[in-house]
């Protein structure tokens, strides 16, 4: 996994390269170096130096701490507790008659592309990077709600859907946003049509694929160790390490996809030592799968009912590699199975429902957070893509926190589900999920308790960096207007 | 569902006794009995109470009593008829925070249920012996849904004709149908089914319990002529495809549904109206009459403001003053609403800014509606957590528990019977773990006519 965190690791507010480094690594180096100078020569990045005085802190990794102070340097925490003394340097945010809590972290979202989903089965070469639209109203609700990270995932209706990237919610560039740039793969275990034994089938045939080139890639590298081949070796190897993204540049993969690559070449083709072009080029298309099988990156599998999970656990046992569930509503039969792995899955949004039993039509209520807390398996939530912007807007995450909190999860977890246990499961929580020192300077400022049903998230911080203000949304007041022109 | 039902009250019973006979608890069992309990019912009751209480030496005067342990056989026996049994009919319900119905609110505060309906209510009440207690965090009247479509088998609208007033919804309800359950389940105690919106003159909704026996579930067969005075009638000859009988329907546009509502109306108050093809003028038009003379009322589905303005205007003209039903845009004409004293039953927060007729909603409505001092109620689906939004939209606690209460019962004109805390109503209440208005907090229990329903999770 490649952390893609330049901004940050050189200590330099994303405020400074915003909106230069659209172009690309180098540009963003410049923009960087030239960002450095700005701060020694005018540095008037100081004034994003900022200290929260908040009302209580939900650190979340540890006791909340009321009247308590946070210090933010160049977007990151520098210091939290109470009674801290606030250099003169820093700006004060009054939030004393207020909770600060981190920002939030959407552990699965496809809301954020203009198409989540392809046409084609295979694309593992994909990455939503390609697709996200910063300006989506996804974002903008986002930071509105308090939540500041997500993992922007295809879809769930393409077999292997691409690669998943993980964000911060503002910013006008999918490059200034980007936390992790390859999050994981998406695969789905729900058949778009046909049976599910023909998408078992092909996708174990993706699998044996990458198997087999990872296999033989591997071979090549020995050999080259072993002083054999040096030549053939290193012309062999030459795309199978370039990242993914770069097979797209390469433009035979995309103009042939219709057929080409719903049905693999058959194993002489790829496999032969000859490396024709063709071979190539799917083999580096493949690398993400390939990537998979040796541990670099992770899995997204949803999976749409329990018998999926089942087959999920069997996939990962068979090609050994590591996956994060997203499940179905339907999945919950399998919730002792998922106890037992000590998986932390990724609800649905439809957290309560009824079920009718075909045979005797009688009607079951399935509460989710209930049968998922019984069995001991940690779950997450996920907003929805649909129902969000509605006006009960139950997908939002503090509601669904609240959901299960009404059906006996502690606040604690409900908290925590929200923020740093995401974070741990993208494995991103030395950077955000919690309020403490050295993380990044992604919080929320709410009028009160975050689960209660009249809080309000006042401003979002982004990087130390105001990303919303209460006071400014002008769509939420003309929603709220008392007295409507 | 009986026997489940049954253990549940055995379980609560059981309950009882371990907290009546804790000593830290015999201090607010001291009641003041009240005067309005008949001496038969009170015999009742303590025949009901056990045995032993006479021979335990308690007497029921005008003193302050402690209640009870009640005793094991008693305990046995209710279980054993089950909650569909009228025996141990009294429980006296204990409450942190009582919603009232009408926007009091008292803590704490008790309320005593005989024989299925509300003997009294209040901060303290004093009860006989053997008195089931229950002690809730919080407790409201059951909820009333204004504008339900719960239970109707095979659609609600017609096809054939626009003007059916001389429908019924009543007759197409499935009273067992699996959705009563869950309304149940929701703490919907009380529904106003309507007719499909597709009809100009849609027919006549009903009002119903959500649970119960037989005839009894039935509060209004026939509650009032459900009118449509919006874009939803021209719908039906939209699609494509058809037949073309289909296609003879009007009307197509919206001024279409104005030219009929106007014209039957207009028929109904001729002595000897022209005869319309297909339309029964003698069934009809004493309908119609009784709904422009006030007799019926009227419930008319209007969302955009331009259409409320229209029907209200239509209502001046044959003098009647619709219930208005949707009511989306109702914070834009907000002053007529007022000078007609309009009731709203307000259904645009279940169906969200994309509405049937992408009307601009604006979230603060209720509490416009509310300062405005017009009469209203949240209706729709997900009751609950409208009341739950409309408060972080703005409006007070207490009003958004009574908008899904007291005030639809009163717009529907069963505030004698159910929608309140208050004596003579049914007992239809809904208990939580908390603050009503909380989506962290759940329901524990639904009681229907007294009746403990038993709930999705226990079945």
């Amino acid at each position: 996994m490649r952390i893609n965190k330049i901004t940050n690791g050189l200590g330099i507010t994303p405020a400074v390269v915003k909106g230069r480094c659209w172009t690309g690594r180098w540009t963003r180096l410049a923009a960087v170096v030239l960002g450095s100078w700005l701060v020694l020569e005018a540095g008037p990045v100081a004034a994003q130096d900022l200290a929260i005085k908040a009302g209580r802190i939900i650190t979340v990794s540890g006791p909340e701490i009321e009247n308590g102070v946070i210090l933010i340097r160049d977007g990151r925490i520098a210091e939290v507790g109470a009674g801290l003394a606030i250099p003169v340097d820093l700006r004060v945010v009054d939030a004393s008659q207020q909770v600060v809590m981190p920002g939030m972290v959407d552990p699965h979202s496809a809301a954020g592309l203009s198409q989540a989903n392809e046409r084609n089965a295979v694309v593992p070469f994909l990455s939503v990077v390609d697709g996200i639209d910063p300006v989506r109203s996804y974002f903008e609700e986002s930071r509105r709600n308090g939540v500041t990270t997500a993992a922007v995932v295809p879809g769930n209706s393409t077999m292997i859907g691409g690669q998943a990237a993980i964000l911060k919610t503002a910013g006008s560039y999918v490059d200034d946003m980007l936390l992790v740039r390859s999050a994981g793969l998406k695969i789905s275990l729900q058949p778009p049509s046909g049976s599910r034994m023909s998408h078992l089938a092909k996708l174990r045939r993706e699998f044996e694929t990458a198997k087999r080139q990872l296999a033989e890639k591997e071979e090549k590298a020995k050999k080259a160790e072993a002083g054999e081949g040096k030549a053939e070796a290193a012309e062999g190897d030459k795309p199978v390490e370039k990242p993914a993204e770069q097979a797209l540049v390469e433009g035979d993969v995309v103009s042939r996809e219709g057929e080409g690559l719903q049905d693999p070449p058959a194993e002489g083709a790829a496999a032969g030592g000859g490396a024709s072009a063709e071979a190539a080029s799917v083999a580096a298309a493949n690398s993400a799968m390939q990537d998979l099988l040796s541990g670099k990156i992770r899995a997204f599998v949803y999976c749409q009912n329990a018998a999926d999970v089942g087959q999920a656990f069997r996939l990962m046992d068979e090609y050994q590699f590591a996956a994060i569930l997203v499940l179905g509503p339907e999945c919950y039969p399998a919730a002792g199975e998922i106890a037992k792995r000590g998986a932390t899955v990724i609800l649905d949004p439809t957290l309560v429902f009824w079920k009718r039993d075909p045979v005797t039509r009688k009607e079951e209520k399935i509460v989710l957070p209930t049968i998922y807390r019984e069995a001991g398996v940690k779950f997450l939530f996920q907003s929805n893509d649909s129902d969000s912007r509605q006006s009960l807007g139950s997908s939002y995450f503090w509601f669904q926190a609240a959901t299960a909190v009404s059906y006996g999860l502690s606040r604690e977890e409900a908290l925590a589900a929200l923020t740093l246990e995401p974070a741990r499961l993208l494995g991103i929580d030395s950077f955000v999920g919690s309020i403490e020192p050295g993380r990044d300077a992604d919080l929320v400022i709410l009028t009160g308790d975050p689960l209660d049903v009249s809080t309000w998230v006042e401003t979002t911080l982004v990087n130390g960096e105001v990303v919303y203000q209460r006071a400014d949304d002008w769509k939420l007041k003309l929603l709220l207007e008392a007295a409507p022109q | 569902m009986k026997k489940e039902s049954g253990n549940v009250t055995l379980r609560i019973v059981n309950q009882t006794i371990r907290r009546v006979t804790r000593p830290d608890l015999l201090g607010p069992m001291l009641f003041r009995r009240r005067e309005q309990v008949g001496r038969a019912r009170r015999l009742v009751l303590l025949v009901l109470s056990g045995l032993l209480v006479v021979s335990a030496g308690a007497t029921v005067g005008n003193r302050l009593i402690a209640a009870r342990p009640v005793s094991e056989d008693l305990v046995a026996e209710s279980a054993a008829k089950g909650a569909g049994s009228t025996e141990l009919a009294s429980v006296l319900i204990q409450a942190d925070e009582l919603h009232v119905g009408d926007g009091q609110v008292l803590r704490p505060g008790m309320v005593w249920v005989v024989d299925g309906k509300i003997q009294a209510v209040g901060a303290a009440l004093e009860v006989p012996e053997g008195t089931e207690l229950r002690q809730v965090a919080a407790l409201t009247p059951g909820f009333v849904d204004a504008a339900a479509s719960v239970g109707v088998a095979g659609g609600a609208g017609e096809v054939t004709s626009e003007v059916t007033p001389e429908f019924v919804v009543s007759e197409a309800i499935d009273l067992l149908d699996a959705e009563f359950a869950r309304q149940v389940d929701r703490g919907i105690t009380t529904v106003h089914v309507t007719p499909s919106t597709e009809n100009v003159f849609a027919g006549f909704g009903s009002v119903l319990k959500t649970a119960g026996q037989g005839d009894g579930r039935w509060l209004q067969k026939q509650s009032g002529l459900c009118l449509s005075m919006c874009n939803d009638p021209t719908s039906r000859n939209a699609a494509r495809g058809r037949p073309e009988t289909v296609y003879m329907r009007q009307p197509t546009n919206r001024m279409g549904v104005v030219w009929i509502l106007r014209s039957r109306l207009h028929s109904a108050g001729q002595e000897s109206p022209a005869s319309v093809p297909g339309v029964n003028l003698e069934v009809i038009n004493p309908l119609l009459a009784d709904m422009v003379a006030g007799r019926t009322p009227a419930y008319a589905v209007s969302r955009t403001s331009y259409d409320i303005e229209t029907l209200y205007r239509i209502g001046d003209e044959f003098g009647f003053v619709p219930v208005l039903v949707g009511g989306d845009e109702s914070y834009k004409v907000v002053d007529l609403l007022k000078q007609k004293q309009a009731k709203v039953v307000f259904t645009a927060l279940s169906t969200g800014a994309l509405g049937a007729e992408r009307s601009e909603l604006r979230w603060s409505t209720p509490l416009v509606l509310a300062e405005a001092g017009i009469e209203f109620a949240l209706a729709g689906d997900r009751l609950l957590d409208q009341a739950r939004f409309a408060r972080r939209y703005g409006l007070s606690a207490a009003d958004a528990v009574a908008s899904i209460t007291g005030r639809p019962a009163k717009i529907l004109g069963i505030e004698d019977r159910v929608g309140k805390l208050a004596p003579g109503l049914a007992a239809d209440l809904v208990a939580f773990s908390g603050d009503p208005l909380q989506v962290t907090s759940t329901i524990e229990w639904v009681m229907i006519d007294g009746q403990l329903q038993a709930n999705g999770e226990d079945q």
